[in-house]
């Protein structure tokens, strides 16, 4: 009897996280799904910028993949941990071109590139805290032994 | 003796511990100074030198990674596909448990309908430690061999009674245990050969009934399908299940080899709603049967017990158990002669049995093996004049003729086997059984994986292993100069030293 309540709570809990993980998962999709679409259809300000950190044009394919890639796996539950990690890692390369040769604000915007990665920074961080448990190389370390 | 050629892991893992950060910061650099592209590296690395962090001075459940950190990853890694590996290259032919390669290939040769000749010469040792049958210099022609035939209920002379013609049967395997499609190709597999199959405690012969072969109902300790809500027996139920045609005979399951004194075990992975319903369980929760029948404490009641089936179900019934304490046996038998109620037969499961999922511990240290408990449990039959009022069947590892001809020479009059015809149906031995996730999709009920379980292409499997099993019999038969099987002995046989 108790083990099965347990087990009740377990999977209602599992349910609820799985919800809420979707509220970081569509906000990362529709930001980096936005970028991916400018990087590979070759929008003005991303060549610019890509001029800016010499690595037009073969750099923005790769980065624009990448983000298209990291959209794909974070509307997939099972893999959004890995598009999670992904996104960080993106993300922390944005923010290494933005204190180099980028500066803050790009092409007199606003620092809207900043609040963007900073937006997309922080639900990747709270997505893979959610999903910790199937985070690569640590998600045993969260796992709970199934025989408990 | 300290070479120059010795891995010091303690030092590697130093050594990686601190050129994270290092290399880090040095991509960091680069990034800037040479090309952008480096900082790929500093993002990795960055994320790495945290993780690897995370592993020496946050987490604490692995001593390994407070220890050596990112590095000793490898080892989990390496350790996780293990099995693979010793199983793909490095176990030799005859050194694996439960069954050996050359073993499990000559299942697999048999099931595919492929000559089983070998070459060169056998790869056992010859150093006294194994049973050997004797073979008679006066070998018989086949036309001279009796066709094997065995008929339960004649003691009783049951009007219902039932004949085995063959000297084994298909073993237990519930349905939840196994999957419909194993289940499925087992029962088609018996149906084309006409050999009766086991149902396993497993409640309701839903899948098997469909492929309409001669079943043998088992009765577990926990009676999943003819029991009332408390787990006693429900008559109605099982005088309905008898009344089914292709039920020809009752088996009381006392104990099993794999786990004697331990009930069924289910665990939760495996109970989808209808296996819930079959056995009528709840879901969400490990089912463990009982360690013994509700009916059974002692051994008048459990005598009793057999006389009231019998009754009930009309058709021979049996009793199976895994042998331990030779006075409880003693009991038991005397007790049978005393009231003069008999099982139809017994069957012997040795220690070495096999199961969906046990301890560990049961598995390993508890019950006599099957050839230390056949001539014991014979010999007390015999001692107490029963003998000739019952038949003895065998179960234990006996996957081939030569093993079960060795167990009738002991006493037994039928072998049963279960890991034997999971073989044939393509069991690879990934001993994943308990976890649903059996890769060639026999102990699993998940359909992705059954999708690889051909029902009629594996229980044309299952029927060439029959036959070439059956062959095999009278081959060796011949060999022994015998012309039945009963005529077998225990002097037909070299003990180990
Ligand atoms: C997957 C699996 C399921 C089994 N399920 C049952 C069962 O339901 N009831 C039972 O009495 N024995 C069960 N057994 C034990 C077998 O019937 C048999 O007694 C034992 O494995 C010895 O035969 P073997 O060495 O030829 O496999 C099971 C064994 C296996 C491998």
């Amino acid at each position: 009897m108790i083990k099965s309540y347990q087990k009740e709570k377990a999977t209602m809990k599992t349910k609820y996280k799985n919800l809420i993980a979707w509220i970081p998962q569509l906000m990362i999709a529709f930001i980096l799904g936005g970028a991916a679409y400018g990087k590979l259809s070759s929008q003005a300000t991303d060549v610019f910028i890509f001029q800016k950190l010499q690595m037009e044009p073969a750099g923005r394919f790769l980065i624009g993949t990448l983000e298209a890639l990291t959209v794909f796996l974070i509307l997939i539950p099972r893999l959004s941990a890995l598009g999670a990690s992904l996104a960080i890692a993106i993300m922390l390369g944005a923010l290494l071109a933005h204190l180099g040769p980028l500066g803050f604000e790009v092409q007199g915007d606003g620092g809207k590139h900043i609040v963007m990665l900073g937006l997309v920074l922080i639900s990747s961080l709270i997505l893979a805290w959610i999903r910790r448990s199937s985070l690569p190389l640590i998600g045993r370390l969260f796992r709970r032994s199934h025989l408990e | 003796m300290d070479s120059q050629l010795t891995v010091n892991l303690g030092k590697i893992a130093k050594f990686t511990n601190a050129s994270l950060p290092i290399l880090t910061l040095s991509f960091l650099v680069a990034g800037y100074q040479y090309s952008f592209y480096f900082h790929f590296l500093t993002v990795a690395f960055f994320l790495l030198t945290l993780i690897n962090f995370f592993y020496r001075h946050v987490q604490s459940t692995h001593s390994l990674l407070t220890n050596f950190g990112l590095i000793a990853q490898g080892r989990y890694l390496i350790e996780s596909i293990g099995p693979e590996l010793r199983q793909y290259l490095f176990t030799n032919d005859v050194e694996e448990e439960p069954f050996n390669r050359t073993e499990r290939s000559e299942v697999y040769r048999k099931a595919k309908g492929l000559d089983a000749t070998s070459a060169f010469g056998s790869q056992l040792q010859f150093d006294g430690s194994e049973y050997k049958l004797r073979h008679s210099l006066y070998p018989l022609d086949k036309e001279a061999l009796q066709k094997f035939n065995l008929h339960f209920g004649e003691e009783r002379s049951l009007k219902t009674g039932f004949t085995l013609t063959r000297p084994f049967l298909i073993s237990a395997m519930s349905y939840g245990a196994l999957g419909n499609h194993a289940v499925r190709a087992l029962a088609r597999g018996a149906k084309k050969t006409g050999l009766p199959m086991n149902t396993g405690e497993g409640g309701y012969p839903k899948y098997h009934l469909m492929e309409n072969c001669d079943l043998i109902f088992q009765m577990g300790t926990a009676k999943f399908g003819v029991r009332h809500e408390d787990g006693s027996l429900d008559p109605h139920k099982l005088e309905n299940l008898s009344k089914l045609p292709q039920v020809k005979m009752i088996e009381i399951k006392l104990s099993q080899g794999a786990k004697p004194g331990k009930g069924g075990l289910l665990p939760k992975e495996k109970i989808t709603e209808e296996i819930s319903q079959l056995r009528g369980v709840p879901m969400g929760q490990d089912v463990v049967s009982p360690p013994h029948h509700l009916e059974c404490t002692d051994a008048e009641s459990t005598v009793k017990f057999i006389a009231r089936v019998q009754e009930i179900s009309g058709l021979p019934v049996g009793i199976k158990l895994c042998f331990g304490r030779e006075s409880e046996f003693f009991h038991l038998v005397e007790k049978m002669k005393q009231l003069s109620i008999h099982p139809d037969y017994i069957s012997i499961d040795g220690a070495e049995g096999g199961t969906g999922a046990a301890p560990k511990s049961f598995m390993d240290d508890l019950g006599v093996p099957l050839f230390q408990a056949l001539p014991k449990v014979h010999k007390i039959l015999q001692d107490l004049g029963l003998r000739n009022k019952l038949k003895l069947l065998a179960a234990g590892k006996l996957i081939n003729a030569g093993s079960q001809l060795m167990a009738l020479s002991l006493g037994a009059q039928a072998c049963y086997t279960a890991r034997g015809f999971m073989l044939a149906l393509g069991c690879i031995q990934a001993m994943q059984c308990n976890k649903n996730t059996c890769p060639v999709g026999i102990t699993t009920h998940n359909s992705h994986l059954q999708k690889g379980l051909g029902i009629e292409n594996k229980s044309e499997r299952v029927k060439n292993y029959i036959l070439g099993l059956e062959d095999d019999h009278y081959e060796l038969l011949s060999a022994l100069g015998k012309r039945t099987f009963s005529d077998l002995k225990e002097s037909d046989l070299l003990f180990p030293l």
